[in-house]
């Protein structure tokens, strides 16, 4: 198995993620009237969110994800 | 802010807004100071690990498991806090001299409930804790008599005045409703 594992599990927590960060923004949309705090808390929290994912991105930059995942001989070993 | 109230409460023309409420300021800077804490956990774990265990940077399988757990972690708490933003900012009770009105949001509910000010029964203020003196905010609990026993505004500013003069508006409404009184004009 390879260190792949982890971005799927990885997508699958951004899939739940943006679905609970729609119905917030949806909230806001819908019962807040057009003003300049539901526009700068969606956008503050979009930049936050960006921001976290750019930071990740590059520092996953250089990782080979198909290594594989064997943590009794490979995790364990090159630790110690 | 107007319009958005009346979208709220139906305003008939003899009403009129006494309080727009919300959860004192202190309660949202309370959910900052978590936030910013929450915030340095993983740079104080990042710090340990660096000084403690250099190796598990050049790790190639541990490193992108810790940066993914990171990255996902932060994410978390940053929606988190905006979940707490929203239910803070959406979340407020409007008193008129007729009734007072509800607004209770949830990530995925929103209840509006009202109560009419000659129902009430009695009021009573709550101030716990040292920060709830200090900040002079509290709840203030509305006994009525009907089925539902109480309505409770949370954490709201100046919690013995905004009773005081739900007592007295209660008053006025009772006597208007016992046909003793002539306010508000019906």
């Amino acid at each position: 198995m390879s260190i792949s594992i982890f971005l799927i599990v990885y997508c699958v927590f951004l899939a739940v993620f943006v679905i609970f960060s729609l119905f917030a923004i949806y909230h806001l949309a819908a019962f807040v009237p057009p003003s300049s705090i539901a526009f700068f808390t969606t956008y503050v929290f979009l930049a936050g969110v960006a921001l976290i994912l750019f930071v990740s991105w590059a520092e996953l930059q250089g990782v080979d994800w198909t290594q594989t995942l064997s943590f009794v001989n490979n995790t364990y070993e090159s630790l110690y | 802010m107007n319009l958005y109230i009346k979208k709220f409460i139906n305003q008939a023309s003899y009403e009129e807004i006494v309080y727009f409420l919300r959860a004192d300021t202190i309660i949202l800077i309370k959910q900052i100071i978590l936030f910013v804490f929450l915030l340095a956990v993983p740079f104080l774990a990042n710090y340990f690990l660096q000084v403690s265990f250099p190796e598990v940077f050049e790790n190639t399988i541990l490193f992108p498991l810790l940066a993914l757990l990171a990255s996902a972690y932060f994410l978390t708490i940053w929606l988190v806090f905006f979940l707490a933003f929203i239910d803070y900012y959406l979340d407020f009770w409007i008193v008129t001299n007729d009734r007072i009105i509800n607004v209770s949001q949830h990530l995925f509910s929103r209840t509006i409930s009202e109560l009419d000010l000659y129902k009430i029964q009695d009021v009573t203020v709550e101030a716990k804790g040292m920060l709830a003196t200090m900040f002079n905010y509290g709840n203030v609990y509305i006994q009525t008599a009907g089925a539902r026993q109480r309505f409770v505004f949370e954490n709201i500013p100046n919690p013995r005045v905004v009773s005081k003069k739900i007592m007295e508006l209660a008053e006025v409404d009772s006597k208007y409703h016992t046909g003793g009184g002539s306010s508000p004009q019906k």
